[in-house]
């Protein structure tokens, strides 16, 4: 017990908090300059500058945010449905302005497409990439329904039904593709 | 980014208890805010392994190969290491009102605002929030837009006066929100919720909000052409 404790303690933990790069050179001059902010924050904030202004003049650093902040399942399929929502429809005016732009028409390229020689697995692919955007947005496109609603908003709500709408356009997406 | 090393077995479970630890024996210019350690005042909020949460109630990593990064609360201006310029969050705060209101003149203590047992209920949940603000510095849309978006926090607390029963300016505390921003930036993110560290569910009560704004357009609008009817 003790030889495990003397090892845990040599060790220790590392712990380290987040300081700016100008924070790390402090020298005594500037050690002063920042406990004359300290200071000055702690009286209530003065309205005729306002927040903005005075953290400006004050030059000081924005605390990291999207680099550090742990991606959550709740986050990921947030910016997933937006991801899905530009490309399908970027995809959608793509497809109309192409067709309207290429010199035959859509059967012409449907034929060339489904009798071109390459094997069923770039096919399967390749459908499985169209397919998975589409039924994901679907799928949770009705999650966000739910939640207009006002039904579904637990911690616990919301991660049953997130892996539920991975899940299904996971299933239905291969599903389509193999058809 | 600086590196302290803290001995485990002389040192208290919680994360809280290492920084207090650091300041008191290795680094006295460590700055952080802290008060009631139990989780109650929301003081010691901050970014700890990724996820905003209050330090005191959480519990350091015994895994010794792994360090603890900290952070202060995300896109926040910092005035000294982990202590953020809150002030905005304040101001945003008090420009929801965030006192009962009642159109009787009747003399504040001098009788008891009585409740229904449902009515009461309705406030938990909400009345909890010790605004810490870790969930409003969680959220994307916060970080880009917290000048106008008032957060999932404060919406919160608008949402709690709201309800209340005993308050009697719902449809002017509504009308204050009617705007492309103070509300409609919220885009069911739902990282508040997720790192809520009083587990509240933050965005039953946004979205309510957002149901009684659009209930209460409706209502305008159907007044709007009735009256326009008997007006003709």
């Amino acid at each position: 017990m003790s030889l495990i404790g003397t090892l845990c303690s040599r060790q220790g933990l590392r712990l380290a908090k987040g300081l700016s790069l100008q924070q790390l050179r402090v020298t005594p001059a500037k050690w002063v300059a920042t406990s004359a902010c300290l200071k000055a924050t702690s009286q209530p904030l003065d309205s005729e500058e306002g927040f903005w202004d005075k953290n400006k003049r004050l030059n000081r650093p924005m605390s990291p945010h999207l680099t550090i902040y742990k991606l959550q399942l709740t986050s990921v399929l947030s910016v997933t449905h937006r991801g899905t929502g530009l490309a399908l429809s970027g995809l959608m005016s793509g497809f109309a302005i192409g067709m309207l732009a290429l010199p035959q028409s859509f059967p012409h390229y449907y034929t060339m497409l489904s009798s071109s020689p390459s094997g069923t697995a770039v096919i399967f692919t390749a459908k499985l990439i169209l397919a998975w955007p589409f039924i994901y947005h679907f799928a949770n496109g009705i999650r966000h329904l739910a939640w207009d609603l006002g039904k579904g908003f637990g911690l616990k709500e919301l991660y049953t039904s997130g892996y539920a709408v991975l899940a299904v356009s996971t299933i239905l997406s291969i599903a389509a593709a193999a058809m | 980014m600086q590196t302290y090393e803290v001995d485990l077995n002389a040192c208290g479970p919680m994360i809280l208890d290492a920084l207090i630890k650091i300041k008191n024996e290795v680094d006295p210019t460590l700055t952080f805010r802290r008060s009631c350690r139990e989780g109650i005042c929301g003081s010691c909020a901050m970014n700890i392994g990724g996820i905003n949460t209050l330090a005191c109630i959480s519990k350091i990593d015994t895994n010794l190969g792994k360090s603890s990064k900290i952070y202060p609360l995300p896109h926040m201006y910092v005035i000294k290491d982990l202590v953020p310029d809150m002030n905005n969050f304040y101001i945003q705060y008090k420009s929801i009102q965030p006192w009962l209101q009642r159109n009787d003149a009747a003399e504040p203590g001098s009788a008891q605002l009585l409740q229904s047992v449902d009515d009461r209920k309705k406030l938990d949940g909400l009345y909890e929030c010790i605004l810490c603000a870790c969930c409003s510095t969680s959220c994307p849309s916060y970080w880009w837009n917290g000048d106008k978006y008032l957060g999932p926090a404060v919406l919160m607390q608008a949402y709690r006066w709201i309800i209340d029963s005993r308050d009697d300016k719902s449809k002017d505390r509504l009308d204050m929100l009617r705007d492309p921003f103070s509300v409609y930036r919220c885009h069911t993110i739902m990282n508040c919720t997720k790192t809520c560290p009083k587990v509240l569910t933050i965005f039953y009560s946004l979205i309510n909000c957002d149901v009684t704004i659009v209930i209460s357009q409706i209502q305008q609008i159907i007044f709007n052409i009735i009256s326009g009817i008997f007006m003709a």
